[in-house]
């Protein structure tokens, strides 16, 4: 190191505040630099001076208490921190929605008993796997149903389809049933002639 | 402690802890008992009210000596603008104005006289050299947290440490370093 050092380098050397490498560095410098070298000294006793001051002032012990006792009175006004219970309730109403949510979520991905839970009937018809969730027999008259609905659908039977489905829905029973099986002998016949 | 305290309690022990060392500060600082008492008890409660704004990634000593510093400074500042009891009035208990002595090299004067002339020759000092060399001594701070709390740069920081310290440096005789 040819140049000198800035005089405020040599601050954080004699305070022991520079890095490992700038140091060596400094150190090299001073083994050839007398006039750094003093530098460097008085910096050292000046700090050394002051170590002749005490630095824990003794306080009254009336000031003390003082000091206690106006913490602690500022502390008895300020404002506690509300308990994370109070917190929750402001949002209570969103919280009951989120559970309600998420038990619905999860209900809907449980796989569930077959007579409960049956996929769509579109769904049976372009995805065999789906069959799995229902018993054989069911499954058998499943798809013989939409069978014949894709049939009557191509021979323009559209009307006395959704009629027969209509007729269904409404009543719910067994005569319902027998209707649409009459339906589908005459167009088969019909198909046959 | 370096780090935030968390409960109210913690920090009611731990300033009443740091009492003793921000009074010898402001003692030296503004040269009075009576005054550095009263600002010391307001150093803690302004800490302690404001502990809400002080953040983590600084040294807790920091900032209360930074609050410290910042009121002997208002108080100093208001002591000047009041002519009739300036501190040249009334007599500087640190000494300001004394002129300055050196030091004698042999070790007979005890720690309390060698003491009481380190003091003078700091109270002769720019006040904003001293109050650095004060914060670095009674807060023990390096000198990048000091120009952090004082808002300083640190190239400014080390100008002032280096020029007080030099003067500082001076009264001692070389044989003793």
């Amino acid at each position: 190191m040819s140049r000198c050092p800035e005089n405020t380098e040599w601050v954080l050397y004699a305070a022991g505040e520079l890095p490992a490498s700038r140091r060596s560095a400094l150190e090299a410098h001073l083994e050839a630099c007398a006039t750094c070298r003093r530098e460097a000294a008085v910096l050292r006793r000046g700090l050394a001076a002051m170590e002749v001051l005490d630095r824990d002032a003794p306080v009254r012990p009336e000031a003390m208490e003082t000091l206690r006792r106006r913490l602690r009175a500022v502390a008895a006004h300020r404002p506690a921190r509300r308990p994370i219970v109070l917190v929750l309730w402001h949002y209570r109403w969103a919280a009951a929605a989120a559970v309600l949510v998420a038990a619905a979520l999860a209900w809907s991905l449980i796989p569930g008993p077959t007579e409960t839970i049956q996929p769509p009937a579109a769904t049976q018809a372009t995805a065999p796997s789906a069959a799995q969730w229902l018993p054989d027999a069911q499954v058998q008259e499943e798809i013989t149903e939409i069978a014949v609905g894709v049939e009557m659908l191509e021979g323009g039977e559209n009307v006395k389809l959704s009629g027969a489905k209509a007729a269904q829905t409404d009543t719910g029973n067994d005569d319902s049933l027998d209707e649409t099986d009459r339906m589908l002998e005459m167009l088969q016949a019909e198909s046959d002639a | 402690m370096t780090g935030r305290t968390s409960e109210p309690d913690d920090l009611e022990a731990t300033l009443v802890s740091f009492a003793p060392r921000v009074y010898g500060l402001l003692l030296r600082l503004v040269g009075r008992p009576d005054v550095a008492e009263d600002l010391m008890q307001e150093t803690m409660l302004r800490a302690y009210r404001s502990f809400d704004t002080y953040r983590p990634e600084g040294k807790f000593r920091a900032w209360i000596f930074r609050i410290a510093v910042n009121l002997a400074r208002d108080w100093i500042r208001r002591r000047r603008r009041e002519p009739s009891t300036s501190i040249e009035a009334e007599g500087d208990p640190l000494g300001r104005g004394t002129p300055a002595a050196h030091l004698p090299p042999d070790a007979r004067m005890d720690r309390g006289e060698r003491a009481r002339l380190v003091e003078q020759a700091m109270a002769r000092l720019p006040e904003a050299d001293r109050q650095i060399l004060l914060m670095r001594y009674y807060g023990e701070l390096p000198f990048k947290d000091i120009a952090r709390a004082t808002g300083e740069p640190l190239g400014t920081v080390l100008a002032r440490a280096h020029r007080a310290l030099a003067k500082l440096g001076n009264l001692i005789p070389e044989d003793e370093s």
